[in-house]
């Protein structure tokens, strides 16, 4: 999952992605300026966007209305310092999906942006279940068959994913997109890397095709 | 004691007005128609002693005489019928003719009156019992063209006179039902008329009670048809709506900003905190974020201490430590408190003082010099010289902060008094901003309290200087 921050203290954002990148396991760009964070918002496909509103060069709402007109879709929690019911009204007219006033408890956010991220892939309850496999999104565990599996981030992350887009294609480029900020390299073997350690430690018999390979497209998590 | 309510007051105007018209009117009435009555009374008792005159001379028979003018009078019926009495002069005692069989006139007091001139005649009032007559008394020269004598004729006849007054008591009866009337009426249409005329302004409240805090509406945006009287009154009520709306407004973009620079620091320290304990980490790292929530709550700090110094500003109690204040000892006091800051800042400060005293708030003034030369160490080139001099001329004496920067454009030198204005255009310009941004708009704010004032003037050639005017004693 990836998610843009874009707030002006930059402390605060490189807070908030330390604690993100940490125990929710996302991906996280952060941004501390108006335009240009509307630019990264337009061209990267966030899974979700934290916004603060009071921003140097264009304002948060601004900065909502344009990417809502602009067709996307990615969640947007408003995280700030204006706390009065017209204003959060406001803030939802214009297409926010949450809204967070200053100051706010790390762990409240943290939450917020998992379950606004689950809503987003349509998923309800917390602990995401394709087939044997169950995901618990808020520990970040995974088993297979009932038993655990122990994932590196990465591995987690992709895994993730895929269990969120359950039964869809997802290309490579997808892949990449939704799980690397923009700081990372990105090599695209890497994600082959990634796929066949998982393939490995979650069914080390090769009893099921789990995740299948679809040639030229990307990969599949089988619902069944 | 309450006043009287328009209405009253103007019902009892009225009504004064009305009886006082009615008065006028009926005493004017009164002697005209009382005039009028007796001037027809009058002229018919000439007309009768006229008649007499002329039998008198028409007939030289006394007897024929006698008997013509009892027939012109008729027989007396009652007390209302004239009475009358022909004589000549000398023969006082045998009359030509009586209207009474008793012996007039004893019973008239007739003998105290004077008898009119020959050829005259005069009108009296008297009266027979309760009885009023009016009463002509004639003498003329003997009419008879056989009398040789020159005996006056006497003729007295006398009219009763109580029909006038009756008339004139039916008539003031008849007033003063109407003046009653009238006035009754008067009140009555007062008061109607002027609930008709207060309508507007009825209306008019009604709207104004629409108007609160929230929804600080122009009056004459829904007051269209006011009367032309009520028309200053709606656009003065306009004017003081938009100077609330102002205040207001400036009130509420100052509470937002300084909800925003107090929350957001307060985010900072949360967030930092919250990070370093969200799980096990190196002493280092707990140790930074102590440092960085040291510094993130000296700035607030610091945002407190200037609010807090705004909010005491504008406490009406503010003037109670006034007192003679010695500016040349504070203006050196602040300067070499500042010395260190700006040595910090590997920069210099200098300053030149000379006497003066002015009245005011010791503490409000160091303050007020203190952020000027805060400003100008922090944001005028660094390591270099920043000056503070001191100039006392009629009656006003002049402090002017001087450094080397020169920065501010022209456009922004009235804006930068603004409070929080260096924030909002940090957050435009995208740089940090490590001050309050409340500095200059208290330092303006004591300044103007003290009936002084801060001017800016900067150039890149000569630097930036501050000028700081006061009164002095």
């Amino acid at each position: 999952m990836r998610v843009l921050i874009i707030e002006d203290e930059s402390r605060l954002a490189m807070n908030i992605a330390q604690v993100l990148k940490e125990s929710a396991n996302f991906a996280v760009d952060v941004c501390t300026e108006g335009v240009d964070g509307l630019h990264l918002a337009k061209t990267n496909p966030y899974d979700l966007i934290i916004l603060d509103l009071t921003l140097p060069g264009m304002d948060g709402l601004d900065i909502l209305g344009k990417l809502r007109s602009a067709g996307k879709t990615a969640a947007v929690l408003i995280l700030t310092a204006r706390d009065t019911s017209s204003d959060i009204i406001t803030g939802f007219d214009t297409g926010g999906d949450d809204y967070l006033t200053k100051p706010f408890d790390m762990g409240e956010l943290v939450a917020r942006c998992k379950a606004l991220v689950r809503r987003a892939y349509g998923q309800t309850h917390p602990k995401v279940k394709v087939g044997k496999l169950t995901i618990d999104t808020v520990a970040r565990r995974v088993k297979f068959n009932n038993s655990e599996v122990r994932l590196t981030a990465m591995e987690y992350r992709t895994l993730e994913y895929l269990a969120m887009r359950a039964g869809q294609i997802v290309s490579k480029t997808d892949l990449l997109e939704h799980l690397y900020d923009f700081n990372w390299e990105r090599f695209s073997n890497v994600m082959e890397v990634y796929i066949s350690a998982l393939r490995r430690k979650l069914d080390p018999d090769r009893k099921y095709d789990l995740i299948e390979t679809v040639r030229g497209q990307g990969y599949l998590l089988k619902e069944n | 004691m309450q006043p009287f309510s328009l209405k009253w007051r103007l019902g009892i105007c009225v009504a004064i007005l009305v009886v006082a018209i009615i008065a006028v009117l009926s005493v004017t009435a009164y002697v005209q128609f009382r005039e009028t009555l007796k001037t027809g009374v009058d002229s018919a008792l000439l007309s009768q002693a006229e008649a007499v005159t002329v039998s008198m001379a028409a007939d030289d028979s006394l007897l024929e005489a006698r008997k013509e003018i009892q027939a012109f009078f008729g027989p007396i019926n009652d007390t209302k019928s004239p009475v009358y009495r022909v004589w000549f002069e000398d023969e006082q005692d045998d009359y030509v003719a009586s209207g009474l069989q008793e012996n007039w006139p004893l019973d008239w007091d007739i003998q105290s009156t004077e008898a009119p001139a020959i050829g005259d005649h005069k009108f009296f009032e008297a009266s027979r019992g309760e009885i009023p007559y009016r009463l002509l008394w004639t003498r003329d020269p003997d009419p008879r063209a056989s009398s040789s004598t020159k005996q006056s004729l006497n003729i007295i006849i006398a009219a009763y006179d109580g029909h006038v007054d009756s008339q004139i008591g039916d008539f003031l009866q008849v007033l003063l039902i109407m003046g009653v009337v009238v006035i009754m009426l008067s009140i009555g249409a007062t008061l109607l008329l002027l609930k008709w005329g207060m309508k507007p302004v009825a209306g008019i409240t009604t709207k104004m009670n629409d108007i609160t805090g929230k929804n600080l509406n122009q009056l004459s945006s829904y007051v269209t048809d006011a009367p032309s009287e009520l028309r200053p009154f709606v656009r003065a009520w306009d004017e003081m709506i938009e100077r609330l709306a102002l205040a207001m407004q400036q009130q509420r973009r100052f509470t937002a900003d300084a909800s925003h620079e107090l929350r957001t620091p307060l985010a900072i320290v949360k967030s930092t905190l919250q990070t370093a304990r969200s799980r096990e980490r190196s002493s280092e790292t707990y140790e930074s974020a102590m440092d960085q929530s040291l510094e993130d709550l000296e700035r607030l700090e610091h945002l407190i201490e200037q609010l807090l110094a705004l909010a005491h500003l504008d406490d009406i109690e503010s003037q109670s430590d006034w007192r003679t204040v010695n500016l040349e000892n504070l203006v050196a006091d602040v300067c070499e408190q500042s010395l260190p800051f700006a040595e910090q800042q590997r920069g210099t400060l200098k300053w030149q003082v000379c006497p003066a005293k002015i009245n005011g708030s010791d503490e409000q003034l160091r303050r007020l010099l203190a952020n000027l030369i805060d400003n100008a160490i922090k944001y005028g080139p660094k390591a270099s010289e920043v000056s503070v001099s001191m100039r006392s001329l009629n009656g006003l004496v002049n402090i002017l902060v001087h450094d080397k920067g020169g920065k501010i454009p022209v456009e922004e030198q009235k804006l930068i008094f603004g409070r929080f204005y260096q924030i909002r255009k940090a957050r435009k310009r995208a740089s940090s901003s490590t001050g309050s941004g409340l500095g200059l708009a208290l330092a303006q704010e004591i300044a103007q309290k003290h009936r002084g004032s801060i001017t800016v003037q900067s150039n890149p050639k000569n630097g930036t200087d501050f000028v700081i005017t006061l009164p002095h004693i």
